[in-house]
């Protein structure tokens, strides 16, 4: 749910991603936090489900920021579809 | 303590090299990785086979691990007395009672070792993450599920312990299906003074019998009558908040879709999610004589073609 922020030193915890690591997938566009500076930066509660993910794949595949980045777009991507196919297989009557 | 099969599980043999190890690990982890594999099981999988390549990638671990000796998987064992004496970096041999292989190598090296977590250094607690399936009604009104997990600790010493916790979840109302619910400061103790861990419950919906969920919105298939597709009606549909009148128009079509605005999931930060009733006209299986008559008589008075579109 995304009607809470967290900042940014709590959200460096949970994920169990690197300073550095954040910063360059926000460089990437993974995160959109909003604030100026890097202590400012508040994420909402879904980008934390997304840098939890991201910080299992840098750790079981060895993947560095810009490939996270990019699998994390097409993981994006995947699931937009899947939940349009959910949609389409409800619209059916069975 | 019950003996695991590592190379088994990577699917290597005993002399691999290092660099074999790690391929088999790169190609199992693509095939069941949690995040991104579709196959069954594939997180219980997943773990064993990174608890596998947690102690293969490393050398001193793999050692310790051969040194075990050749024993079948699954049999229950305890390490050579002399084990802990040849690897330094073992845990205590002397009280194994409930723990489990992996966690002797995961305490592998933290006592004592550069890698100790004992002095005053504060540690975060442990995340918790599990699954909770929840029912419609569950979902859309909140409720109280009572979770029993099996949790690691580590002490200060670097020992990991298992015990069981029960814990006492809060589920509000308005949750989706596949959402990640965080419940901050519930999972394990932090060490030395380092915050709690947090507790994430992986939210599935059991399947409902006449409700198909598409994240906040519903549909319900609503059959109706031949004529009441062609006249309208007035009918009373089923919700999750009891029944609700349904008006049908007249020349509805079968698969049309009729949204009963803000009847799905409610949403406690915004919109709550529709109901769509899905229109299938019905059939009586069979006609009575007078039925069956009437039928006859309005096809021979209509003049309506389902099939005009089609090129002669």
């Amino acid at each position: 749910m995304d009607y809470e922020l967290i900042v940014f030193a709590e959200f460096e915890s949970a994920s169990g991603l690197t300073r550095a690591e954040i910063v360059e997938l926000v460089e990437h566009g993974v995160f959109a936090p909003a604030g100026r500076a890097v202590e400012e930066w508040t994420f909402p509660e879904s980008a934390l489900a997304v840098a939890r993910v991201a910080a299992r794949l840098r750790t079981d595949f060895e993947l560095p920021p810009a490939s996270l980045a990019l699998l994390l777009a097409y993981r994006e991507r995947m699931l937009e579809l899947e939940q349009r196919l959910r949609e389409l297989e409800c619209r059916l009557p069975r | 303590m019950k003996y695991k099969d590592y190379y088994g599980t990577l699917g290597v043999a005993k002399r691999a090299s290092d660099e074999d190890i790690k391929k088999a690990y790169r190609k199992l982890a693509r095939k069941y990785h949690p995040d991104v594999s579709k196959e069954p099981n594939a997180k219980e999988r997943f773990q064993e086979v990174a608890e596998a390549y947690e102690t293969l990638k490393d050398k001193e671990k793999r050692a310790a691990y051969d040194g075990l000796g050749n024993i079948d998987p699954g049999q229950e064992f305890r390490p050579p007395p002399d084990w802990q004496e040849r690897y330094s970096g073992a845990g205590g041999a002397e009280d194994l009672g409930g723990i489990d292989l992996s966690d002797l190598f995961a305490s592998f090296g933290r006592r004592g070792g550069p890698g100790s977590r004992g002095g005053d250094m504060p540690f975060p607690g442990e995340d918790y993450e599990v699954a909770v399936q929840l029912g419609l009604d569950e979902a859309m009104r909140g409720t109280e599920v009572a979770l029993d997990l099996t949790v690691r600790n580590i002490g200060k010493d670097g020992r990991i312990e298992r015990s069981p916790i029960n814990i006492k979840a809060r589920i509000p109302p308005g949750v989706t299906d596949g959402q990640k619910l965080r419940l901050r400061g519930k999972g394990g103790a932090g060490i030395n003074g380092g915050r709690a861990g947090d507790l994430y419950l992986n939210i599935a919906f059991r399947p409902h019998p006449l409700f198909r969920v598409s994240g906040r919105d519903f549909y319900l298939d609503v059959p109706v009558a031949p004529w009441e597709a062609a006249l309208g009606a007035e009918i009373e549909i089923p919700t999750l908040g009891g029944r609700v009148a349904l008006k049908i128009p007249a020349g509805s079509k079968g698969g049309q879709r009729l949204r009963l605005t803000g009847k799905g999931m409610p949403n406690p930060q915004g919109t709550a999610g529709d109901l769509y009733a899905v229109l299938g006209v019905a059939m009586p299986t069979s006609l009575s004589e007078q039925e069956r008559k009437l039928f006859e008589d309005l096809r021979t008075a209509s003049s309506f073609n389902p099939r005009s579109h089609f090129p002669n």
